[in-house]
């Protein structure tokens, strides 16, 4: 009986340890092994913790199978701690039990009354092993083999106990295994441990991670106070770690990595000697690896016929829709506020595009989420604030706000409607001032729009740039010529006026002129027979010409008779009559003359020719003319 | 004598007497303020685009029409014809004003080489007189030449002052002329743009595949130096030359 007290008296430790929570009545009733071997003992226990323990009438054991009894009457443990003023009992009734045979044993539900109700444990199932493979007991219950040992070879002979995956392990427990894309899953992940060991130094081996996931943390107990379990029949303490809620952010197979702490365990460890026991604790602390299994979410599309106003929400939602008026002036701003709350992903949720009728001006909305990470969801609300400022007066109905999710628990899509809003606008558009004008009376920021000063003056677009015109060249060159012009008759004004020669020259008849002009050409090439030719025949042409004559077949004495009926002065006839005998006498003469005789015969033809015209142009007797 | 002169004198005004009548032009320009007014820019816009599409155009309609441009955020377009505008109005406040406007908000921003003293004062002396007065005052100097030199040689008189008077009159007259001339020259050839595209690169060479020198912005002002096929050869206010796509940039 003195051994079964230690075990007690350590238990009574742990408790102070971590104190239990005192608010119900809780019955667990729990083993300390559900698997032990054929020759081992099972200890099963009723816990009752919280209300009067005044009340309790000490419970009959439970009825088994395949287990003999070995104390009818229960062992009692008493337990009173007191935590921030509050006091927790309670009170422990444990039988212990001998396996028949191997195989698989079973302790029934237990009753025990409290007060006037009546509390039911859990049946828990046993496995009764071959002594040799039995698991490594967490304490020795043994009494008697305490007594068999030698003295001193119990700390050689001693156990190391080792902590098992039973007796430490943290479990992820999420809200579902298979979600929409973006629906929410809570993941929680819980430590437990068996009763007795005491974990230090606790901490996250390395950093935890969902890829594919957007990840919320929610709220946990920063000091967490152990929950006293059980599971499978044994009593566990367990805390939550991490509280987080993942959305998966694309469709498909994806893992939430699993949640790593290293920690060092306190094992007690069941010696014979109980003071060792109690006194040595420094070298009990076992370095403990943990990891939560990994986590696999089957993330599914979308269904289709999304909605137009759907933006990828998922989860329940509600929305409402203020305005924090519904009559303004032109100019002034009004606030229309949508806020929608739910449960589902408040970070990433988004309105459409918020349509106003286009004279107001509408500014991008101020977004105000607030997330609740209490529990195991995420909720909250999101405040769309937008400003609108109306341009016009009248009165304008806002289109109404549509939003729509989807909803994975009827797996369809539902929209929200906001109410119609109706707004008056009253005044008219005032425009706004000029801010600042400097000197000239122009504004400092901005470009001016006032007419310019004087008169606009049009100018034909288009037009031939000066220099390609031909007018301008034309302006300069005419007066030019008219200037010339001046000169050249004031030059030959001159010379008639002052050179005789010029003057009777330029008087001479042009025909005969020509043939003078080529009987000087004849001249010069020394050819005196065609000279004569071309002399003569410019004499007597000027004359016929003169005297309408033709003057083929014109007999020398003819012409003299016809210059005489003419009025031409005697001295000329004998001149001309000199001077065509001279070309006669050329013609036939075999030799010809020489060239001064020529250039004599020219002047005095020349000569000749003027006098005659002078001749002619004298005013003449007037029957002569008829 | 006189005769001839007169005739002279009605050819050269001829051209001038011509005052352009764009009576299809005005109800337009005021179409296009009332749209402005009513902040439809994009309608005064075309208004003012109307009006200048009967061939005519004055420095308030190139204004305005920069204006609408400035309001519809096309800058470039503002630009060139606030330019426009400049040429035909130098010396409005308002087009110098809204210039330098446009012209702070642009993107590239350029510090001009300063010019010579004499291109400055030749630029102003054209800018305010123009290249057609020029030339006609230099012709009624030069006609005046012809008529003293015309009246010397008829009577033949031998006078300093005749002489004088005709030796300064073609002097200057001839100057005149010659300036008038070297002015609208001057004009023809001396074409600018502006980038009209928001951002368009300067090529070395007039291909699109050739090395890129520099990014050009809307607003930016060049000198167009040649044209080959759908290239412009352009220098920049800074004297940087290269070659620009002809279809993003507009001609002032």
């Amino acid at each position: 009986m003195m051994a079964r007290i230690f075990p007690l008296f350590s238990l009574f430790l742990l408790t102070a340890v971590f104190p239990l929570r005192a608010q119900d009545v809780q019955v667990l009733g729990s083993v300390d092994a559900t698997t032990i071997g054929a020759e081992e003992t099972v200890t099963f226990s009723i816990e009752v913790q919280g209300g009067s323990l005044s009340s309790i009438r000490t419970p009959q054991p439970p009825q088994t199978e395949g287990l003999t009894l070995l104390n009818r009457i229960p062992s009692t443990s008493r337990n009173v701690s007191i935590v921030n003023g509050a006091v927790t009992q309670s009170i422990g009734f444990r039988w212990s039990y001998r396996p028949i045979q191997e195989g698989t044993a079973r302790i029934s539900r237990a009753e025990i009354v409290i007060g006037d109700r009546t509390y039911r444990t859990e049946p828990i199932q046993i496995d009764v092993v071959p002594q040799a493979q039995r698991p490594q007991r967490q304490a020795r219950r043994d009494p008697f083999g305490n007594l068999l040992r030698r003295p001193y070879d119990d700390l050689a002979a001693e156990e190391k106990p080792e902590v098992s995956d039973t007796d430490v392990f943290i479990r992820a427990l999420p809200s579902a295994r298979e979600a929409y894309q973006n629906e929410q899953i809570g993941v929680e992940y819980r430590l437990y441990f068996r009763e007795g060991i005491q974990l230090r130094q606790s901490r996250l081996a390395d950093s935890w991670d969902a890829e594919g996931f957007w990840r919320e943390e929610l709220d946990v107990e920063p000091r967490p106070v152990p929950q006293t379990v059980v599971e499978n029949g044994l009593r566990y303490n367990m805390i939550t770690l991490k509280r987080v809620a993942v959305f998966p952010t694309h469709a498909g197979e994806l893992a939430i990595d699993p949640l790593r702490i290293e920690s060092e365990g306190y094992v007690p460890r069941r010696s014979r000697d109980p003071f060792r026991n109690f006194f040595s604790l420094r070298d009990q602390y076992q370095s403990l690896e943990l990891a939560s299994p990994r986590v696999r979410v089957d993330a599914k599309p979308l269904p289709a016929n999304a909605p137009a106003s759907f933006t990828g929400a998922v989860g329940s939602f509600e929305m409402n829709t203020r305005v924090d008026r519904t009559e303004v002036e032109v100019g002034e701003a009004v606030q229309v506020t949508i806020n929608v709350s739910g449960t589902g992903n408040i970070a990433t949720l988004e309105l459409p595009d918020f349509e106003a009728p286009g004279i107001f001006e509408v500014y991008d909305p101020e977004v105000t989420p607030r997330i609740n990470r209490t529990g195991n969801r995420v909720r909250g609300t999101k405040t769309f604030s937008y400003l609108l400022v109306p341009r016009q007066h009248g009165t304008f109905t806002l289109p109404q706000m549509r939003f729509s999710y989807l909803d994975p628990r009827t797996d369809s899509y539902e929209t929200l409607t906001s109410e119609p809003i109706t707004i008056r606008v009253t005044g008219t558009a005032t425009v706004p001032e000029t801010i600042s004008l400097d000197a000239n009376g122009l504004p400092v920021d901005d470009i001016t729009d006032r007419a310019l000063a004087d008169a606009p003056r049009w100018v034909a677009t288009g037009t031939t740039p000066l220099y390609q015109r031909w007018w301008p060249y034309l302006a300069l060159v005419l007066p030019l010529l008219v200037v010339a012009g001046v000169y050249g008759y004031q030059r030959h004004a001159l010379r008639l006026a002052t050179d005789p020669e010029y003057a009777r020259n330029r008087k001479a008849h042009p025909l005969a002129r020509k043939h003078l002009k080529k009987a000087e050409a004849l001249l010069a090439a020394d050819q005196a027979r065609a000279f004569y030719e071309a002399l003569e025949r410019a004499v007597l042409g000027f004359v016929g010409n003169r005297l309408n004559l033709a003057e083929k077949g014109m007999t020398r004495p003819v012409l003299d008779a016809k210059l005489g009926e003419a009025h031409v002065p005697d001295d000329l006839r004998d001149d001309l009559r000199t001077l065509l005998e001279e070309c006669d006498r050329v013609r036939f003469a075999p030799v010809p003359p020489n060239l001064a005789a020529m250039r004599t015969a020219h002047q005095r033809a020349a000569r000749l020719i003027v006098a005659l015209d002078e001749a002619f142009r004298a005013p003449q007797p007037a029957p002569v003319l008829a | 004598m006189l005769r001839s002169f007169l005739l002279f004198l009605a050819l050269a005004a001829l051209p001038f007497a011509a005052v352009a009548q764009p009576t299809e032009a005005v109800p337009l320009l005021d179409a296009g303020h009332e749209r402005f007014a009513a902040g439809d820019y994009q309608g005064a816009v075309e208004a003012y685009q109307q009006a200048l599409a009967t061939g005519y155009a004055s420095a308030p309609l190139y204004y305005h029409l920069g204006n609408a441009y400035y309001r519809l955020d096309q800058l470039g377009q503002a630009v060139r014809y606030y330019e426009r505008a400049r040429r035909l109005r130098p010396d409005a406040p308002e087009i110098r004003h809204n210039l330098a406007m446009v012209r702070a908000q642009m993107l590239d921003q350029f510090t001009e080489a300063p010019k010579p003293f004499w291109l400055r004062w030749w630029e102003a002396l054209v800018e305010r007189v123009g290249a057609g007065p020029l030339f006609v005052g230099g012709l009624l100097l030069y006609l005046v030449a012809m008529a003293l030199l015309g009246y010397r040689l008829w009577t033949r008189s031998r006078s300093d002052w005749l002489r004088r008077g005709l030796a300064v009159s073609l002097l200057v007259g001839g100057l005149l002329v010659v300036m008038g001339f070297a002015a609208s020259y001057y004009d023809a050839h001396d074409r600018t743009a502006v980038v009209l595209a928001d951002a368009v690169p300067l090529y070395n060479t007039p291909a699109s595949d050739a090395e890129s020198t520099r990014l050009l912005h809307q607003g930016t002002k060049l000198a167009i130096l040649q044209a080959r096929f759908d290239w412009l050869e352009v220098r920049l206010p800074n004297g940087v030359t290269g070659w620009i796509e002809a279809e993003a940039v507009g001609e002032v």
